[in-house]
């Protein structure tokens, strides 16, 4: 049976304050009894000893005046008189006994003396033997006093007077006494215990009110507390902040409102975290060790096309598959889901394992996501991409064919025109000779064209290789300026080009060198029409430092961005006009660049240009095409 | 006396324009449109000058040259290595296969001529 706290406070305190009365009442009563024990005894024996001396006193005075009274009678013998004077004594109610005797023994005897008419001889022996001066007691048994006095008369004793008294009547005053204390103390002792019982029941009742208040005041707290903690127990952690109060008790309760609080703030609800998962977009699913679904979202359910019912229980392994598949993936991987009608979706799938759950089983939870857009769109850019590639591919290849091919018949034309000219097949009229040399200029333009189209492709392509060697940028430079100095004398501008003596040798590949260099130079001496093209070399232990200044028409703002970028923004007109391909400034960057340079522009329209570039001296062996 | 050059050349028309010009310059020609024709024609006469196209059907110019460097009447026979497209290191190579010069197509008629009269001296 489970008793209320405040009850058990009562009954304790009522228990305890019994246990207290009753030991108390238990001790005093046992004091007390002890008490009139002994003063029953003690008023006893005093009773006992005075009336004792009484009798005595008795028995010596009786005794000495009827020795006094028959002094006579004995002298004369006179048995009669003797007779009639003890029967007078014996008479009395508390005689037992009385003799007299003379010297020669026993005159008279009458009553019950105990002990004396047996032996009445011996007695009368030791009266005549021994001379007793007064009366004497002599002679005291339990319930006789017995005296013998001498008769004397002139001085010599001539007779005893014995005389006994029965001490019975002191024994049955004594015996009387002794029951009347028995009943008082009993009395007594009755009167103290039900005083006792008064008392406890008095005690026990004030001390069950007393408990019922003060147990009320302390259970309260300890039951509002109880309260609390059923309400916690059960979810409820929105808690009142006001019940609490002083001592133990009001602390354990504050801290346990605190307790409930933080408890708010970090746990939540089931049907808040249900709320949450059904919200993702993305599938969850929570499997217990043996690896069935425990918990799945909505999103699983719309994925997969099942109810959360038809999927609660069931092995994960059922919807969805993911390779190499362990409770715990470091990354996310692919996988499929199956779908209700026999569909697989293509999902990306991440794990984890969840902390040791209440029920003492390691659950995982499965993250998933829908990837099949993604997935198409990845297979579409990998065959957009490998479209590319192969067309890229195709193209690198047409080109490189199509510059051979276009480059083996002009060999052939530029070589026969060079003959005709040369008159390796006779002298040929002036007018032909013309001719020829404008088929040679053009076809020298259209071999540039072809090259550089095939340098730019190789480039954009990535498949321009440089080829290391040591060269001389003198060389260079000298060959450049040997192959514009015809066209410069030509258009009448001065070409400049100092060659500092002291230049190192360089290591790169000269070819392409020349051929920025050449790019460079050739612009400007095409785009200048009066003035003068000049190039200067400058070398420290590192760099070489090239500049190739015009006084030509110089290059607006806008070219300047476009300059260098591509082929396609040059400006169409201009390059035709005068006779470029445009590819020449791009090209010449992508060379420098690829040998660790820089290459770059100043120029202001109407002012002419300044192009520099800078070269390691050495540049790496390995540096290739970006 | 006149000079003899073979040139070895697979395409008919640069061979004929180089064998035009030499002619018209003075010398006297032989032909070979591949690798094995140029050893056999060696053989046959000992050239003063070899115009060797590198790009050969079967075997290339390098390699035909190596084998008429192991021709011991042939050992310093100048040799021309005619490159489809010049390249940084065309030199180094043609001179390790033997050759005593090397010029890059697209290359002029004029230029050519003047290294075959440089080298014949």
């Amino acid at each position: 049976m489970r008793l209320r706290l405040k009850t058990r406070y009562a009954l304790t305190l009522v228990g305890m304050t019994l246990a207290v009365v009753v030991a108390l009442s238990i001790a005093l009563f046992l004091e007390f009894r002890t008490a009139a024990d002994d003063l029953r005894e003690s008023t006893a024996e005093s009773l006992d000893e005075s009336l004792l001396r009484q009798y005595q006193q008795r028995a010596v005075g009786l005794s000495t005046a009827l020795s006094t009274s028959v002094v006579d009678a004995i002298y004369r013998l006179d048995i009669e008189e003797i007779q009639v004077l003890s029967s007078g004594v014996s008479a009395l109610p508390d005689v037992a006994g009385v003799a007299v005797l003379d010297g020669t023994g026993l005159l008279y005897l009458v009553g019950n003396i105990p002990g004396f008419t047996t032996d009445v001889s011996a007695v009368a022996a030791w009266s005549a033997t021994d001379v007793l001066p007064e009366s004497t007691l002599v002679e005291f048994k339990e319930n006789y006093v017995v005296t013998s006095t001498p008769v004397k008369l002139s001085g010599s004793t001539i007779g005893h007077v014995v005389l006994s008294i029965s001490l019975m009547p002191i024994h049955e005053e004594l015996a009387a006494v002794r029951s009347d204390y028995d009943r008082q103390i009993s009395d007594a002792v009755r009167s103290v215990l039900s005083t006792s019982a008064q008392v406890a029941a008095a005690a026990a009742i004030i001390c069950l009110i007393l408990a019922f208040l003060v147990g009320g005041r302390l259970s309260r707290p300890i039951t509002a507390l109880s309260e609390l903690a059923h309400r916690v127990g059960h979810g409820d952690f929105d808690v009142p902040e006001v019940l609490s109060g002083p001592g133990e008790v009001g602390e354990l309760t504050s801290s346990f409102v605190s307790m409930a609080h933080n408890l708010r703030r970090t746990t939540v609800s089931n049907a808040y975290l249900d709320g949450i998962l059904n919200s993702m977009l993305d599938g969850l699913v929570v499997t217990g060790t043996d690896g069935t679904i425990r918990k799945v979202n909505d999103a699983t359910c719309s994925f997969i096309g099942h109810e959360e019912s038809e999927l609660i229980g069931r092995p994960i392994k059922q919807f969805l598959e993911v390779e190499h598949a362990t409770s715990e993936l470091q990354q996310p991987r692919e996988g499929t889901a199956r779908h209700r009608d026999g569909s697989v979706l293509p999902v990306l799938v991440s794990t984890a394992k969840l902390a040791a759950s209440h029920d003492g089983t390691g659950s995982s939870v499965w993250v998933f996501r829908d990837i099949t857009r993604i997935k198409q769109a990845q297979d579409d850019l990998i065959a957009a991409k490998q479209e590319a590639e192969k067309a890229n591919e195709a193209k690198s290849q047409f080109l490189a064919n199509m510059s051979h091919e276009l480059r083996t018949p002009l060999n052939a034309v530029l070589g026969f025109t060079e003959l005709i000219i040369d008159g390796t097949y006779g002298e040929m009229p002036a007018a032909i000779v013309e001719a020829m040399e404008r088929v040679e200029r053009n076809g020298q333009h259209l071999l540039g064209l072809i090259n550089d189209v095939l340098d730019l492709s190789k480039i954009e392509a990535g498949r321009l290789t440089l080829s290391h060697g040591r060269y001389d940028m003198a060389d260079v430079v000298r060959t450049v300026e040997s192959s514009l100095s015809p066209l410069a004398t030509e258009k009448g501008i001065d070409l400049d080009c100092a060659i500092p003596e002291d230049l190192p040798h360089g290591w790169g590949d000269a070819r392409r060198i020349t051929q920025a260099l050449m790019n460079l130079a050739g612009n400007a001496v095409k785009f200048t029409d009066a003035g003068s093209v000049s190039v200067r070399v400058n070398a420290d232990d590192n760099w070489f430092q090239v500049s190739v200044s015009d006084t030509g028409p110089g290059i607006s703002e806008t070219d300047l961005q476009a300059i260098f970028d591509d082929f396609y923004q040059v400006d169409g007109s201009l390059t035709r006009q005068q006779g470029g391909t445009g590819l020449g400034l791009a090209i010449a960057k992508r060379m420098v660049e690829m040998h660790g340079g820089r290459l770059w522009v100043e120029s202001t329209l109407g002012e002419g240009a300044d192009f520099h570039f800078t070269l390691p001296v050495r540049a790496d062996r390995r540096i290739e095409a970006a | 006396m006149t000079k003899r050059i073979l040139i070895v050349e697979d395409q008919e028309d640069n061979r004929m324009i180089i064998r035009d010009m030499l002619v018209h310059s003075g010398f006297e020609i032989d032909e070979a449109a591949s690798g094995e024709e140029a050893i056999a024609r060696v053989n046959a006469r000992s050239p003063d000058l070899i115009l060797m196209d590198v790009q050969l059907p079967g075997l290339d110019g390098y390699a035909i040259t190596r084998q008429i460097r192991a021709i011991p009447d042939l050992s310093k026979v100048p040799i021309i290595a005619v490159t489809s497209f010049a390249m940084s290191g065309d030199d180094e190579r043609a001179r390790v296969a033997g050759c005593d010069d090397y010029i890059s197509k697209p290359y002029s008629p004029r230029a050519l001529l003047q290294r075959v009269k440089e080298l014949l001296g």
